[in-house]
């Protein structure tokens, strides 16, 4: 039985204040516990898509559409995870905040619930007790406070803005499995962003590869990887600098 | 082989505790080292002590075996050059390209006034940048363009040793390439002497002959970089090899 869907999105054009147009009829859709991969170089309109979704449209950008889901319950996380947070308010007091205006609950309950979110996603319960500001915490730390924040949204859908770009490489592993534990256990689909296709081959089943504000080409991920149709899709292959496989 | 860098027993920091811990490590002439480690481990620490904008607590900093003082003179500052993490924040905002580039060579003597403009020309066509850079201010270029500036002022004084950090982590992947293939032909032909800190293993095997280890503000391990991605010699060595994502399925 096919999942129902829970984005879709059909001819999304996003012009800027001179009427250029930066994304080109977007079309695409999303199921319960789907992961899309949204790869393309800088500049080719992916961020702007996710804002486009979320309304975090930057000013003087328009958009129109022939159609979309109205209101999906969406969550963002974003490329820098430092800066996404108020960097003179307690990080523990920044969650319970949210938690207190989404789910429309008191002070005490929010606190609770905040609680249990650190300790599922393993971040140390001293950040309830102690007064921790965002530069006292580290980057991986920052990353999943804010998916503790989305995830406080109870999202149908996560948004992930290259999450992992500004975390090194032990980090980025440990933040793409939560991910994936996460979505297992609670069932939301996600578009993750990202240029690096090495990354995105880790966690997505299907990818869109985008170019100068369009998708040039889709598919499962496998397909696109194995025998990608575009020239473009293969430079992005192939600038992933390949690290041997452990052996033994 | 001769060692141009050599670090002894460095230690350095910015408070109490310090955040290099007797760091010992070698460059040899003509040789890319590449110094790898997670957020926090000390890399760019290195980096700062190495170019003399931090003084160690102890140890000492060797070029070609002479100890560096804590006061170096422009001859010495000439020798050791760097390149970034941040393109954005190495240039000059107000200064047009031709200047900044010019007022180095200058100022390090590897150019006359009479030949700084030709040698100016010479630079950014073999960084394949456009013909009007010199003309033009740090704002009007991408990303990967701005890097290949920072790269060509550090070497239009003709250094002795480029320490790059993080060159190319700011960058999508595609111009990553582009970058460390110029890197990679200008090593050949300029025989660069290079420590080049990175968190990324793909970039390093791509570029690097050794791979040296830091944890924690000590380096665990140091040695050939096939050697290293064949079989690392530390648990730690093989954590972030493990970590790597990868692109079979």
């Amino acid at each position: 039985m096919e999942r129902e869907v829970v984005l879709a999105v059909r001819g999304l054009n996003l012009y800027n204040r001179d009427g250029e147009r930066l994304v080109k009829d977007l079309s695409f859709s999303l199921r319960a516990g789907e992961t899309l991969g949204l790869v393309g170089e800088s500049g080719s309109g992916k961020t702007l898509t996710l804002r486009s979704l979320i309304g975090l449209l930057p000013e003087g950008i328009r958009e129109t559409h022939e159609a979309r889901t109205d209101n999906p319950n969406c969550a963002m996380i974003f490329q820098n995870p430092q800066s996404a947070l108020d960097p003179l308010c307690p990080v523990f007091r920044q969650l319970c905040e949210v938690i207190a205006a989404r789910q429309g609950v008191g002070r005490a309950e929010a606190r609770a619930r905040a609680l249990r979110l650190l300790r599922r996603l393993s971040l140390p319960e001293s950040l309830a007790r102690e007064d921790r500001l965002p530069g006292s915490l580290s980057g991986g730390q920052c990353q999943r406070l804010l998916i503790a924040m989305a995830l406080s949204c109870e999202p149908e859908v996560l948004l992930c803005d290259e999450p992992t770009t500004a975390l090194d490489v032990t980090v980025q592993k440990k933040t793409l499995d939560l991910i994936r534990a996460l979505q297992a256990e609670l069932g939301f689909a996600v578009i993750f962003v990202t240029h690096n296709l090495a990354v995105a081959a880790q966690l997505c089943q299907s990818l869109a590869v985008m170019r100068q504000g369009r998708i040039i080409e889709r598919g499962p991920t496998e397909q696109i990887l194995t025998s990608p149709r575009e020239p473009y899709t293969e430079t992005l292959i192939g600038a992933v600098l390949p690290v041997p496989e452990r052996r033994g | 082989m001769d060692a141009v860098l050599t670090l002894r027993g460095i230690r350095a920091g910015y408070g109490a505790e310090p955040v290099l811990k007797d760091v010992d490590l070698t460059v040899p002439a003509g040789g890319i080292v590449g110094l790898v480690g997670e957020s926090g481990s000390g890399k760019s620490t290195l980096a700062r002590v190495v170019t003399g904008l931090l003084q160690p607590e102890a140890g000492e900093v060797l070029l070609h075996g002479r100890p560096l003082g804590p006061r170096r003179d422009r001859e010495t500052c000439r020798k050791i050059q760097m390149v970034f993490q941040n393109p954005e924040g190495s240039l000059n905002p107000r200064h047009r390209i031709g200047r900044t580039l010019s007022e180095a060579m200058l100022f390090h003597g590897t150019a006359t006034r009479d030949n700084v403009r030709a040698k100016c020309r010479a630079l950014i066509e073999r960084m394949a940048l456009p013909a009007d850079t010199l003309d033009r201010f740090p704002k009007s270029f991408s990303g990967g363009q701005k890097q290949r500036i920072a790269l060509a002022r550090a070497l239009s004084v003709e250094p002795e040793l480029l320490v790059a950090d993080e060159p190319t982590s700011a960058l999508d992947v595609a111009v990553q390439l582009k970058m460390l293939e110029l890197i990679r032909s200008l090593r050949a032909e300029r025989n660069l002497t290079m420590l080049f800190i990175s968190h990324d293993l793909g970039v390093i095997r791509y570029l690097c002959d050794e791979v040296a280890v830091m944890q924690a503000g000590r380096i665990v391990e140091h040695g050939e970089a096939a050697r290293f991605f064949e079989r690392p010699a530390t648990a730690y060595g093989q954590t972030l090899l493990d970590s790597v994502p990868r692109i079979g399925l």
